[in-house]
């Protein structure tokens, strides 16, 4: 339980977000590509892709090389073969449609006009050929015929297939409420096993329904009989009854709607909860199932340090952090997003020693602390105090000959210093930065600033950082 | 190491220490005798200065830089009144570490005295000479420099 709840409190809100982004991905290419040869292919590649996930796990290195490799082609191939599958997918689809809509068969069709006139062509012995697409792409195979685009009537099939009528040779192509195209060419089926009696009509309806998911409409001229294909089927349909039947099932239409819209909200949150869950576990294995540990260089910053102490010295200044997690986790930590903060709020002068802990360590959430070297840092502290030092000047180098130097006067003579207790104690006097006397001819002034012994100390605020020294040359005797 | 080890180690590397002491009347000096005082006056410093060597009891070129090469630096004092014989110290330090340190006897009714030391190329940089009493008061501080 105590595992289970440290895992949950792991989870950072960006791994929330990439698990939802990808989850709806998933299901949206599902929702896209359901039914269609794409979506099992695409299935046959995520399951390539777990067997290089479990090779790689298992260190079967040339196992894994391979299925990366057919993984990879394998992607390039659905691509290029399901090229015309994809583009009907996002043909005519507006950006919304193809991130939120769900695509739905044609359900507008009226099938009582179809029956009506198929079944009034067979029994005048009109033959007539009548494609009811899928959602497969025909481009590729159905030589596109004479744009028609006209509603669907009774009187507008029979006239179509007139025997008198130019167009009434090749298939005419039903989408929604509307004839699209009438005279198409279909490809013809080269199976063998037709029985003779079917001619090219029905070839070509078999050829077509071997190619793609469309359900082809066939009236024989010379027996009056209405027969379907679809996928490898041939079927003759005696009655009105059962061909309403067979075209409701391949038009999604369901004779108990409110059943049916039940079944495929079930089926689309199945859906998304499996996706999710999917994109759950492959992040999960991802970056959770290789863990790895890796140490970190890590300033000590101190907090909450009395203005009237001084920070001396600490026994180090970074402490090495070794943090466990993932490792594609870990690759994106950089050294500044972790923090090793000390709180010197109830310090004193002198030496403290600090026990690091988690709670002086600030650690990206997914990752988790496995040591810290050292583990105790002393931090020495010091009473800040102000002091008063004179100021000598610190000569150099050498005067010209027969030159002294009788005496020299700093203004201001002394300055105010801040700093720690121990450090001024030892402190009597602050000296001048070097002042050349190769230069001096005569007495006179010049300014210099004054040296401060230890990077602890400060000057205070109203003492001048440049001193004035005047000195009095003479001559020896 | 004690601080007085320190200042005898020192002592005895300086090549020659010369403590002279001598009375001076101010009356020699100025040719007159001061009245009196009416009541015991404290120590008084009444000259302290740093010079290259001592001539005919007298400080010789009062100065603040001493070349190494000169080899020798010189601290005088001289104090009146000297109300009763009693101890003064000149102690030596560059750069805050003490490097050497004198005891000098005075006596009444005034006395000059003066320390030195040997110096070495090594010795360059800021020196100065507290003196003060056995107490550890200081009557003055003089600085000086010691260049190469």
């Amino acid at each position: 339980m105590h595992k289970f709840l440290t895992f949950v409190s792991s989870i950072r809100w960006q791994d929330i977000l990439d698990i939802t982004f990808n989850g709806y991905i998933l299901f949206r290419l599902y929702a896209l590509f359901r039914g269609t040869d794409t979506f099992r292919v695409l299935i046959g590649i995520a399951f390539l892709w777990l067997m290089q996930r479990m090779a790689v796990s298992m260190g079967l290195i040339l196992t894994s090389w391979m299925m990366e490799g057919i993984t990879a082609v394998a992607a390039i191939i659905v691509i290029v073969v399901f090229r015309n599958e994809i583009r009907s997918v996002f043909r005519a689809r507006n950006i919304w449609s193809i991130l939120w809509g769900l695509p739905h068969k044609q359900t507008r069709t009226p099938v009582e006009i179809i029956t009506e006139s198929v079944y009034a062509l067979a029994q005048q012995r009109i033959g007539a050929l009548i494609v009811l697409p899928g959602r497969k792409d025909m481009e590729e195979v159905v030589q596109k015929g004479i744009p028609w685009d006209g509603h669907i009537s009774t009187q507008m099939i029979k006239s179509i297939f007139w025997p008198n009528n130019p167009v009434h040779d090749g298939a005419a192509i039903v989408r929604g409420d509307r004839v699209a195209e009438v005279s198409a060419i279909l490809p013809l089926s080269q199976r063998r096993d037709l029985p003779l009696v079917y001619g090219t009509r029905h070839r070509a309806a078999a050829g077509l329904a071997e190619l793609t998911d469309a359900l082809i409409i066939v009236v024989s001229e010379e027996r009056g009989t209405v027969t379907i294909a679809k996928g490898s089927e041939l079927r003759t349909i005696h009655t009105e009854k059962d061909f309403k039947l067979v075209l409701r099932r391949h038009l999604g239409i369901r004779e108990d709607q409110a059943g049916y819209l039940k079944k495929r909200r079930i089926e689309l949150s199945a859906a998304a909860v499996s996706s999710l869950l999917i994109v759950f576990l492959v992040w999960f294995s991802i970056s959770r199932g290789f863990d790895a540990i890796k140490s970190f260089d890590i300033p000590i910053e101190y907090a909450n340090l009395s203005p009237k102490l001084e920070l001396l010295s600490s026994s180090v200044t970074s402490v090495r952090v070794y943090v466990t997690g993932s490792r594609a986790l870990l690759r994106s930590i950089r050294p500044e997003q972790i923090r090793v903060r000390l709180d010197l709020g109830k310090a004193v002068a002198g030496t403290n020693d600090y026990a690091i802990t988690e709670d002086h360590l600030s650690i990206p959430p997914g990752l988790s602390l496995k040591e810290v070297r050292p583990m105790v840092v002393d931090v020495t502290l010091d009473e800040r105090i102000r002091k008063v030092l004179p100021v000598q000047a610190d000569w150099v180098g050498k005067l010209p000959a027969g030159l002294i130097l009788v005496r020299a006067r700093i203004t201001p003579p002394e300055v105010e210093v801040t700093g720690p207790r121990t450090v001024l104690d030892d402190i009597k006097t602050l000296y001048t930065t070097p002042i050349p006397l190769n230069n001096i001819t005569d007495s006179g002034t010049t300014k210099t600033g004054v040296v401060l012994p230890s990077a602890l100390l400060t000057l205070s605020p109203k003492s001048q950082e440049k001193v004035e020294v005047a000195y009095e040359a003479g001559r020896t005797d | 190491m004690k601080p007085g080890q320190i200042f005898k180690s020192i002592i005895s590397s300086m090549a020659a220490i010369l403590v002279a002491l001598f009375q001076v009347t101010l009356a020699q000096e100025g040719g007159k005798a001061l009245p009196p005082p009416e009541k015991p006056a404290s120590l008084m410093l009444a000259r302290a200065l740093m010079c290259e060597g001592i001539k005919e009891f007298e400080p010789h070129n009062q100065t603040i830089i001493f070349p190494a090469a000169l080899g020798q630096a010189v601290c005088f004092t001289a104090f009146d009144p000297v109300p009763e014989k009693t101890e003064i110290y000149h102690n030596w330090y560059k750069r805050d570490q003490p490097r050497a340190s004198f005891k000098l006897t005075l006596k009444p009714p005034k006395w000059a005295s003066f320390s030195q030391i040997r110096l070495q190329s090594s010795d360059a940089g800021p020196w100065r000479v507290d003196i003060t009493n056995a107490n550890g008061k200081v009557f003055k501080t003089l600085r000086f420099s010691v260049t190469e």
